[in-house]
């Protein structure tokens, strides 16, 4: 990038980013899915086998928004501040880690890539209104890769030991780090490995002495469920495809598979940050292999990790050749999967919200769902909640009720239907309710 | 360099098979689906052969949760075997959810007292007091909601009721044998009436 163009272009793109952030505060709040109510419930009750939050607790995560809710008294306030704050904060740290992966002479360069790349990531609203751990984790595992290619260990680790915390789900990309910074340097990774531990040991050996025997076998019911049941991972009975799921957003499966080609592109080059870059290319296959194959593609969310390392290496490629092109392809991927399936005009809740609102007004009955059953029990005292896993007792609910609702991810056939919820963003469910008789 | 970039195309064109290659069908969502008790299985299985008319599986069902109603018939439920037994023969939908709904209560008791007895024994006491709301989260859509927000508030009472060790000792609070006594009496009367 030419000097003279340098500062107009850093203007625009903090005009950008703040424009983004008013975007996302104009959504209203909500808590939008049982797992974010898990957390809820968590930052003022603790308690595992209460669901209070879910396994394996996220002691970093609830610390944090523990802190937040010190500052908003509401813990739904708490959790959109922090994940807000989180995701908002990722292109930064992308561009910190850009610079870092990137050969000396193009670092700024790859510094403002990395910033707008994540900017535009399509993932951003869905993991910033989601009140989940996602974004926190990302966060701070990015700040982790920003410092380790720099040869800060221990504060990596530290940074590291704080995303385990938050985002335990991250782990074998975690470990995949440690690996690589060991390989690259023993003594550097051993003090990785000591700055992770000694945030990650005490932060989970406080829960699990708070749990007691409990917290291994909520780990064996956790991981088999998860694994087999309702993760629909690969080896889930009823697994899903992330094909399928990526293949129903416009230009996701093209923005997957390019960002595939610029992380492979970024094995080659000799420079003094090629080996790091090596490293940051065996994290994301990684990641990718892990999500693929061990998360759920219901939410595309769980993509956001190898995404991420996939913008933070074209952004870093050395060849000004190649870095221009794959960039330039990733941004208009991403700019189009924008215009294609986000309305910037609109500001609705999220799709559970909106179906608890939908239900709130209506009079008491009896309501099947898929989706959100603890949160629409928490919401709605006055409805019979029936959890439609247990299709057979939900029927004979349904049934005994004289009918009632169906709230469910699949569209109904037409005459069936009575409101829809879309979802606002790519990687956002919509949901749909009906009447069944 | 060459090598590389062909090894690069080749993983690439790998992933892209294997995401083909996963299967796809509907989605469900259920934490509780998982290390699962066989009533809640069993009420399943049930409930599906009532649907189906087919009462020759509703009593293979029924016959598969023997060990169960043996239990609760000697202890929480007395009586339960009969009633299961009479809605198989009387192949009455309504009689069978009766019985089925009166065995999660018995279930939900058997746990409560469990803790009660346990009460020296946070963990112990921990767990089943959550077995306990696990039953009543099952069955609580069939509840009148003024009688689910009453036993639902006595759950949490006999949560604060077992105490808590604290961390160390730390926060640490002792267990309360009436205030959970009061609990139990609560949601039982609740979940019975």
């Amino acid at each position: 990038m030419p000097a003279k163009a340098i500062k107009p272009a850093w203007a625009a793109l903090l005009l950008l980013h703040a424009a983004f952030a008013v975007w996302l505060l104009h959504h209203p709040p909500g808590l939008g899915s049982d797992d974010a109510l898990f957390f809820a419930n968590g930052l003022s009750r603790f308690s595992l086998a209460e669901f209070s939050p879910h396994f394996p607790g996220y002691p970093g995560f609830i610390l944090l928004g523990r802190f937040a809710a010190l500052l908003t008294g509401d813990a739904a306030a708490a959790l959109r501040a922090v994940t807000l704050i989180s995701t908002l904060s990722l292109p930064a740290a992308a561009a910190w880690c850009a610079a870092g992966f990137a050969p000396p002479d193009v670092r700024q360069e790859a510094a403002f890539s990395g910033w707008l790349l994540v900017l535009l990531l399509p993932l951003a609203p869905v993991l910033a209104l989601s009140q989940l751990s996602d974004p926190a984790g990302l966060l701070f595992l990015l700040l982790a890769l920003a410092c380790a290619v720099r040869g800060r260990a221990f504060t990596a680790g530290l940074l590291l030991g704080v995303a385990f915390c938050c985002r335990p789900s991250y782990a074998p990309v975690m470990a995949a780090l440690a690996l690589a910074a060991l390989v690259l340097d023993w003594r550097q990774g051993l003090r990785l490995i000591a700055g992770a531990a000694l945030i990650a040991l005490p932060a989970y050996g406080v829960v699990i002495v708070k749990e007691g025997p409990f917290f291994f076998e909520e780990a064996l019911r956790f991981t088999e469920g998860h694994v087999t049941v309702w993760g629909h991972t690969a080896f889930s009975a009823d697994s899903l495809s992330w094909r399928v799921a990526l293949g129903a957003i416009p230009g996701a499966l093209l923005l997957a598979s390019l960002s595939t080609f610029a992380s492979l592109w970024a094995l080659a080059g000799a420079d003094p940050q090629a080996r790091w870059r090596r490293a940051l290319v065996m994290l994301w296959a990684v990641g990718t292999f892990w999500s693929l194959l061990m998360q759920n593609p219901d939410n595309l969310r769980h993509m956001a990790l190898p995404l991420l390392l996939a913008l933070l290496l074209a952004a870093s490629l050395p060849g000004a050749h190649a870095r221009r092109s794959f960039t330039s392809g990733l941004l208009t991927l991403q700019a189009a999967i924008w215009l294609l399936a986000v309305n910037p005009a609109t500001f609705w809740a999220a799709p559970l919200d909106a179906a608890v609102r939908f239900l709130s007004s209506e009079p008491p009955g009896a309501v099947a769902t898929n989706y959100g059953v603890e949160l629409l029990r928490a919401e709605l005292p006055e409805q019979r909640i029936y959890d439609a896993w247990y299709a057979a007792h939900a029927a004979e609910g349904l049934r005994r009720a004289g009918g009632g609702w169906r709230l469910t991810g699949t569209k109904p056939l037409a005459d069936r239907h009575a409101a829809s919820f879309p979802g606002r963003f790519p990687g956002e469910r919509s949901l749909w309710l009906y009447r069944e008789p | 360099m060459k090598m590389i970039r062909l090894f690069a195309a080749a993983i690439a064109l790998a992933l892209a098979a294997a995401t083909a290659a996963l299967p796809q069908p509907a989605a469900a969502y259920s934490y509780a689906a998982a290390g699962k008790e066989p009533m809640l299985d069993g009420r399943e299985a049930i409930l599906s052969a009532v649907q189906k008319g087919d009462w020759d599986s509703v009593g293979q069902s029924v016959t598969g949760l023997q060990g169960e109603i043996a239990y609760l018939d000697e202890n929480e439920a007395k009586g339960i075997k009969a009633e299961f037994d009479k809605a198989v023969t009387d192949k009455s939908a309504d009689q069978m959810s009766a019985a089925l709904n009166r065995a999660f209560v018995a279930e939900i008791e058997r746990r409560l007292n469990g803790a009660k007895d346990n009460l020296k024994d946070y963990q112990t006491a921990k767990v089943l007091v959550v077995k306990a709301k696990l039953f009543f989260d099952a069955f609580s859509g069939d509840l009148d909601p003024a009688k689910r927000k009453t036993a639902d508030a006595g759950l949490n009472q006999a949560l604060e009721a077992i105490g808590n060790p604290g961390i160390f000792g730390a926060g640490s609070k002792p267990a309360n044998p009436e205030a959970f006594q009061a609990a139990e009496d609560s949601i039982l009367t609740a979940l019975r009436g």
